[in-house]
């Protein structure tokens, strides 16, 4: 479903993704994991067409993403680290707005299911501007379940998520990968990743420098977990 | 405080220093074109002086007296520059939250707001300001010492101006912490702000600089004599500076010690005034809106079904909305409406008593309402792009085309734009009796003109934008907002030549019957500037649409 080839970007002499090649398969939970400055942002950043690569090639369920941005961001969303939204809309001006942009059809009633998911629909009329980070980021993850995209793609998703919350964004997870969704998932939290990834890359100066499943990459070590073999890579 | 200070120098200095490539290209093309604006704007003051110098006997005082309106007028500006910046550095900075966390005293943090406010807010103005000085230097003959008492003056001059916005904004915040009543106060600050400019303007202030209207002279010389606002430090300024190059050094010292004296013990007042006010005055901007704003299907959504332009029409509703909520918009528009009275009270003012004269100015009019557009679209227009801020990633990973994008925000702001034009050039030919050929061909050329700089604004906002940005003003001063101001008063420029040839032949023939109305000339005219219009735009709009696709941040 996300095809990644030879994916390298470099901002001037620094190189931020070097050669990386990652293939995630449809209705997979695929976990990207690195230290800070690893290049997780600059590769999800280019896959969701807001940087451009130096070199190599994205697609997306066979569109390549630098030469049919359009098309392939259809397929797409996106949540970035920093929920940033538009200050003076409500909640439900927001989806709303959402789901026009997006082009999405009788949309009222899968709003107000979205919005009682995550608890927001008490909030639901009040401007962004007074909405907390963890409030934020539910509402961006109630707008990209709206959109019902072919590829997710999450970057630290989970910050600023109360417990309960974290709880409904895993089932969520689920419930989607089901249906067929894919999720890329930029994350620090490697016990979640260890639960509910089905494949995990790591990535350290730009480069991967182990991918696969995750049992595979624990090894057969059972006093191992993901975390300890992730700091025995990238230290 | 100075160690707070001193890693600003730093920040500075390295972001100097981080200036590589193109952005270090663009910065020394921006200060090559400011340099020359400014040698530009000095011998145009030079060449007024010379004027006001060469009038026998009162030459010295008319210098003297225009020097005063000169520093009184960049004092106001000043304030008012502060009045609105002083509302982000002090209350909504992004590092205040990191500061107040520190174990640092709050009337540190104050002080080191209020040095960044001063500085923000006068710093421009003080370097215009500064060819004035040099043109006074000049034509008086007054040597360097001049300059340095100046430099010297300007620095508790700027900083009283500004302290005053500072002032206001900070009991504002402390005694209106509820954000609906701090809204209230800041519109109707603004209005009564608004109320003192057009009864002041209406009060025909030109009357007393013309000798002609006073009728006995001694009125007028003793007008002149008189202090402009005596009780403003813009007067001890002047006064200061008059005693210098006169040679009164004890006048001089006296009126220094007053600026130094009082800027030291207002900013030791302040600071211990934010002992006791600040931290309440921030807590209290923190608080947020709680209104509730109850679901209404707007009209974008329920009227217009076209598919295609869906994406359009929802960014043309966000930006709606926005506006109609953002309240600094509104104290905003309070000002520009003032603004618009006196714009058009001054035409009317004007000593006109003869047709010619009449149409000449109606024509002149319209390069000089399409200057004013411009100002209001670099507020508007052109930091709308910029004020996109964090959330210019939706838009970037929207399966949109940017062009939809530009043209929900070109459509949103040209509307009242051109109603504003229009009333500027229709409501002044009213006033000028112009003639029906000049309404006309004004209210066509100023149609087109309003829609061109309103392309302008978006495209050079795109052009140079900025998301990060902590203040929209910032944006606005930056060198993208310097370079749509330039192109579009070289626009309005290029527009006034095309149209001086038909315009005067159309008045030659009025005159002359030995004149004929020569309407390839009218024609030839009209097509030149719908390509230069047509042309510009599309070529703005072009590199727009390619900036933003490019851009990344």
């Amino acid at each position: 479903m996300l095809k990644i080839e030879n994916l390298t970007k470099k901002f001037g002499n620094f190189t931020a993704v070097d050669s990386v090649n990652l293939d995630i398969k449809e209705g997979e939970v695929f976990g990207f994991l690195g230290p800070n400055g690893a290049g997780k942002t600059t590769t999800v950043k280019i896959i969701s067409g807001i940087l451009k690569p130096t070199s190599g090639s994205v697609s997306i369920d066979g569109i390549d993403v630098i030469n049919n941005p359009i098309e392939s961001k259809k397929m797409i969303s996106y949540i970035p680290d920093e929920p940033f939204v538009y200050p003076y809309l409500t909640a439900r001006e927001f989806l709303r707005f959402i789901a026009e942009v997006y082009k999405i059809e009788n949309y009222n009633d899968k709003i107000d299911e979205l919005l009682s998911f995550f608890g927001l629909l008490d909030y639901a009329d009040l401007l962004l501007s007074s909405y907390s980070h963890g409030m934020k980021q539910k509402l961006l993850i109630a707008s990209v379940v709206l959109r019902n995209p072919k590829v997710m793609l999450f970057d630290e998703p989970t910050v600023g998520l109360d417990p309960l919350s974290v709880k409904k964004f895993k089932e969520l997870i689920k419930r989607l990968t089901l249906a067929g969704t894919s999720v890329f998932m930029c994350t620090h939290i490697l016990e979640m990743a260890e639960k509910i990834c089905d494949q995990v890359a790591v990535i350290n100066k730009g480069k991967i420098i182990a991918s696969g499943k995750v049992k595979d990459i624990i090894g057969h070590d059972k006093d191992k977990n993901l975390e300890d073999v992730f700091l025995e890579l990238t230290s | 405080m100075l160690l707070i200070l001193r890693y600003r120098f730093v920040s500075f200095i390295n972001k100097i220093k981080n200036l590589k490539g193109w952005k270090r290209l663009k910065t020394l093309i921006f200060s090559i074109v400011s340099f020359f604006l400014l040698i530009l704007l000095y011998l145009s003051f030079l060449r007024i002086l010379k004027y006001l110098k060469g009038v026998e006997l009162i030459g010295d005082l008319l210098i003297w007296k225009l020097s005063s309106m000169v520093f009184v007028i960049s004092f106001s500006m000043i304030v008012v520059s502060s009045l609105i910046i002083s509302m982000t550095t002090l209350f909504y900075s992004y590092d205040l939250k990191f500061l107040f966390s520190l174990p640092v005293r709050e009337d540190n943090i104050f002080g080191d707001k209020t040095i960044s406010t001063v500085f923000y807010s006068s710093w421009s103005l003080v370097v215009i300001i500064m060819p004035y000085v040099l043109a006074l230097m000049k034509v008086n003959g007054f040597g360097l010492g001049f300059l340095v008492s100046f430099v010297f003056l300007v620095v508790p001059y700027a900083f009283l101006a500004a302290v005053i916005g500072v002032i206001f904004s900070l009991l504002l915040m402390y005694f209106f912490p509820n954000s609906k009543t701090r809204d209230a106060v800041w519109i109707l600050s603004s209005l009564s702000f608004s109320l003192v400019y057009v009864a002041l303007r209406f009060s025909k202030p030109e009357k007393l600089l013309r000798p002609d209207m006073l009728g006995v002279i001694a009125n007028y010389l003793s007008y002149l004599q008189a202090p402009t606002a005596p009780y403003l430090p813009s007067w001890w300024f002047t006064k200061a500076l008059i005693s210098w190059s006169g040679s009164n050094y004890s006048n001089f010292l006296f009126y220094s010690f007053l600026l130094y004296g009082s800027s030291w013990f207002l900013f030791w007042l302040l600071l211990k005034l934010s002992l006791k006010t600040y931290l309440k005055a921030f807590s209290g901007s923190q608080s947020v809106n709680q209104k509730k704003y109850f679901y209404k299907n707007p009209f974008e959504f329920k009227f217009l079904k076209f598919s295609e332009l869906k994406d359009l029409l929802a960014f043309f509703y966000k930006e709606r909305i926005t506006v109609k909520r953002d309240i600094r918009y509104f104290s905003q528009i309070i000002l520009i409406i003032a603004l618009s009275m006196v714009y058009v009270f001054s035409v009317k003012s004007l000593p006109l008593d003869n047709y010619e004269a009449k149409n000449f100015v109606s024509f002149l009019n319209i390069t000089v309402a399409g200057f004013v557009v411009s100002a209001i679209s670099l507020r508007f227009v052109f930091t709308s792009i910029s004020s996109e801020g964090g959330a210019w990633w939706i838009v970037k990973t929207a399966p949109v085309k940017i062009e939809n994008f530009l043209f929900a925000k070109l459509i949103f702001y040209f509307i009242p734009i051109y109603l504003f034009s229009m009333v500027l050039v229709s409501v002044s030919n009213y006033y000028l009796e112009a003639d029906l050929f000049m309404f006309r061909l004004s209210v066509f050329i100023i149609t087109v003109m309003s829609f061109v700089i309103s392309v302008f604004a978006v495209g050079f906002g795109s052009i140079f934008p900025d998301f990060n940005i902590e203040n929209i003003h910032q944006v606005e001063s930056s060198y993208g907002g310097f370079i749509f101001m330039a192109a579009s008063v070289f626009y309005c420029v290029i527009t006034a030549t095309i149209f001086s040839y038909p315009v005067r032949n159309y008045f030659f023939c009025l005159y002359n019957p030995n004149y004929t109305f020569e309407k390839t000339l009218l024609y030839s005219a009209l097509l030149v500037f719908l390509i230069i219009s047509f042309l510009s735009s599309f070529f703005i709009f072009s590199r727009a649409v390619k900036s933003l696709k490019s851009h990344e941040s």
